[in-house]
């Protein structure tokens, strides 16, 4: 008994140390290739800074010997590839400089949190990059969970390069940056002349008071003569979208969501008028109830077919409402006949967001500002982030982000893409478009910024439908949200 | 060599024990760490702490959870309702075909391969209030004035996704139904015709009590489902409008996804399970009770 007994101790001490070993071969391992991904020089062959915002991107040294062995990255793309073209015309350049392949997964935006979240919960190493919509609300969270990978090639440097609004947000508390832009859309405000006029509304609105007061003209206008179902104005409240028409009405007052302890307050006097204006628009029936179920897509998708007088809209909506295939409405005048726009052909046309009102300073004509952040996965392979971390790093270039703005019509994350005059010809409403990007806000909200907006979808959408009275739901939700962050 | 004999009921045991085995593995261990989870405070962004039974107080006092549950059973009691009574005269008139009824059965199964979530975008583009199909008949006929924005108004919502939920459990409930309505003798029916008996006198005393067994087993399928998946909610309205729609699988995914609290979604999990159980509890009852 004593012999076997010995034998089975012996055999477990056996296996114990030979399953120590390998882990402790792979730790050796792994911590080599960590020191291969430290091979690169990202301040050299010049500073990264100047790798970056030259006309072309320059690799920094020491890539090849870092990525040795790699011949694919794989990533988790928004969406269809179909719609960004921007992306696989970049991924294209990437590849020929590096030889390294770009594989990407199209996964949809309602999906797209899940499945990062599932790679990164299940520590999987076969997805190395993935993008991350509604990045304002959850970076902060993903940041803090420890699972970006830090991205090196920020620098101070660079730091300063990049919009003073946006940066903080890709940055940690250790002051290291953990993500880059993927994409990024400002908002401008879009009309149809033909409707404006047809309406009597005598100028182009400039405050969200005059806004208000011609789209009631252009959907009264509307009702009687086009049919039930054109709208003076159109917007979105059934996602996270919402906010993005809430916080212009703040920040257009010149106040702030985010208060000092990093809490959002959205029933301060300001936050108030803006939830009184958006819920009044579709309680006095200016915009339709239909808005509660829309999301980003669907309400801009409204406008460019010629339903809706006005609205506020993603910069990149200006190659929608300009493609006579995806809306030929927006072709025509309110009238069906052939139109000409201010710019080129077209009944639309393309202004700053308004202010709150006349007595607001033009620095005021603020919207939000919303992007995708783009990430390297920290558990997959170092030779394979330090490919991701190379590819992220390409993307936010100046080069990529003239791509981006010229082919998909995307903001530019770099704001010296807007002054190069080769870029200024290729894009339409060049004028309000970087007005607007100069003048937006943008706020990095604290972990559980995603329950608190759920909470603000709800009672917004039972204050305009009139269940409740719409300042009894900003304080319900609002003392809601404060419980959140007790 | 003697052959050791071994009785059936053994044999059985023996047999059915990889998928014994297999059962507790896949079920039974997931489930010991869920409930094992749905005691923790786990988000991801401070240490794992024990609560005890905080998740389970947290969620009972929450506002969004009790509203979730009223309607989880609004839910899962239209939907249910909706496939028996769309189900039901279906899989009788099928019963009663002779010429054409492969084809015709083969049609009825169609929408059983559709997705739920799929089902889900299909009918949000029929609902639409702008371009839907349903509001531009409803609008030409003169049903309605002008267009209704089904999966925009709270009162309307819930209809909407009880019905792309119901759309696509139809088939099933009637492969079931007609399974039971098959197994009934035709002289039963002659002989109620005999005695003057009308179709509702049929239906109530030879019809349901004889093929009771098969409609209460795809009634519980259906309900079980019906009050666990989300699919056709996530596509259609994802819980809105003013969450007229939010249901525990929604709330349960937004712990998960949304808001990172795993310990709360555990917790909304464990809820579920035992509403589940329950509801399978009252059909099983029924089922053995003769």
């Amino acid at each position: 008994m004593t012999k076997r007994l010995s034998i089975v101790f012996l055999a477990v001490v056996v296996m114990l140390a030979f399953t120590m070993g390998l882990a402790a071969e792979g730790q050796k391992e792994a911590q080599e290739e960590q020191n291969a991904i430290d091979l690169i020089n990202w301040d050299a062959p010049k500073p990264a800074v100047d790798r970056l915002t030259g006309d072309e991107y320059v690799l920094p040294e020491g890539w090849e010997e870092a990525t040795e062995g790699v011949d694919e990255i794989f990533y988790f793309n928004s969406g269809g590839m179909g719609g960004d073209p921007a992306t696989a015309k970049n991924i294209e350049l990437f590849e020929e400089m590096t030889g390294i392949t770009v594989k990407w997964a199209e996964v949809s935006s309602e999906i797209l949190f899940q499945k990062t979240l599932n790679v990164l919960v299940s520590k999987d190493q076969s997805v190395h990059g993935m993008s991350l919509d509604s990045g304002p609300y959850q970076l902060e969270q993903i940041i803090g969970a420890g699972w970006a990978e830090p991205m090196p090639f920020w620098t101070d440097e660079v730091k300063a390069a990049y919009p003073d609004s946006i940066v903080p947000t890709l940055t940690g508390d250790d002051g290291k940056g953990y993500a880059t832009v993927d994409t990024m859309r400002a908002y401008v405000f879009y009309y149809r002349p033909s409707w404006l006029e047809a309406a009597g509304v005598e100028k182009v609105p400039e405050t969200w008071m005059e806004v208000r007061e011609a789209a009631k003209k252009c959907n009264d206008w509307a009702k009687e003569n086009l049919g039930q179902d054109y709208y003076g104005i159109v917007f979105p409240a059934k996602s996270y979208n919402l906010l993005h028409m809430l916080q212009p009405g703040i920040y257009s007052q010149g106040a702030r969501v985010i208060q000092e302890d990093g809490t959002p307050n959205y029933n301060t006097p300001e936050g108030r008028n803006s939830w009184e204006y958006w819920t009044g628009l579709v309680r006095d029936g200016i915009a339709p109830e239909a808005v509660l179920g829309w999301t980003w897509n669907d309400y801009q998708n409204v406008f460019s077919r010629g339903k809706s007088a006005m609205m506020l809209g993603f910069t990149t909506w200006v190659n929608v409402c300009a493609d006579p295939e995806k809306a030929p409405a927006m072709q025509e005048n309110v009238f069906g006949e052939p139109a000409e726009g201010p710019i080129g052909k077209g009944d639309w046309a393309v202004v700053q967001p308004p202010k709150w009102d006349a007595s607001e300073p033009d620095s005021n004509r603020s919207a939000f500002i919303d992007f995708d952040a783009f990430m390297v996965n920290p558990f997959a392979e170092p030779a394979q982030k330090a490919a991701m971390l190379l590819f992220s790093e390409f993307r936010m270039s100046k080069q990529a982000m003239a791509n981006e703005l010229i082919i998909e019509g995307n903001e530019a994350f770099y704001p010296g893409t807007y002054t190069d005059p080769k870029v200024q010809e290729q894009i339409m409403w060049a004028e309000p478009r970087s007005k607007s990007v100069a003048t937006t806000v943008m706020e990095s909200f604290p972990p559980g910024a995603m329950k608190a907006n759920d909470v603000l979808i709800e009672y917004f959408g039972r204050a305009a439908i009139g269940e409740i009275d719409p300042l009894e739901a900003l304080e319900k939700a609002q003392s809601e949200i404060d419980g959140i962050y007790q | 060599m003697k052959m050791q004999s071994i009785s059936d009921s053994k044999f059985g045991m023996l047999l059915s024990l990889p998928g014994l085995i297999l059962l507790v593995l896949w079920v039974g261990v997931p489930l010991i760490i869920l409930l094992g989870v749905s005691f923790l405070k786990f988000d991801v962004l401070q240490p794992i702490q024990f609560l005890g039974f905080d998740n389970y107080v947290y969620l009972f006092k929450d506002r969004v959870f009790r509203d979730a549950l009223f309607n989880t059973l609004t839910f899962f009691a239209g939907s249910t309702l909706l496939t028996f009574m769309l189900a039901y005269p279906t899989a009788w008139s099928l019963s009663r075909i002779r010429k054409g009824s492969t084809t015709l059965r083969t049609f009825v199964m169609f929408p059983w391969a559709v997705p739920l979530i799929v089902s889900g975008f299909i009918w949000g583009w029929m609902f639409n209030a702008a371009y839907g199909v349903l509001n531009h008949v409803f609008v030409s006929i003169g049903i309605f004035e002008s267009n209704v924005n089904f999966i925009g108004q709270s009162s309307t919502a819930m209809l909407a996704v009880i019905i792309a939920d119901a759309w696509t459990r139809v088939p099933f409930m009637t492969i079931l139904t007609l399974a039971g309505l098959e197994a009934i003798s035709g002289t039963l029916y002659e002989s109620a015709d005999i005695d003057g008996a009308d179709i509702f006198q049929k239906t109530r005393y030879i019809t349901l009590p004889l093929a009771k067994g098969p409609i209460l087993t795809g009634l519980l399928i259906t309900s079980v489902f019906s009050f666990r998946t989300i699919d056709a909610i996530f596509s259609l309205t994802k819980g809105g409008p003013a969450r007229g729609t939010y249901v525990l699988g929604m709330l349960n995914l937004d712990y998960i996804y949304n808001y990172i609290e795993f310990g709360r979604a555990a917790a909304v999990s464990v809820y579920l399970a035992l509403i589940c159980l329950l509801i399978a509890a009252v059909y099983i009852y029924f089922l053995l009770k003769e």
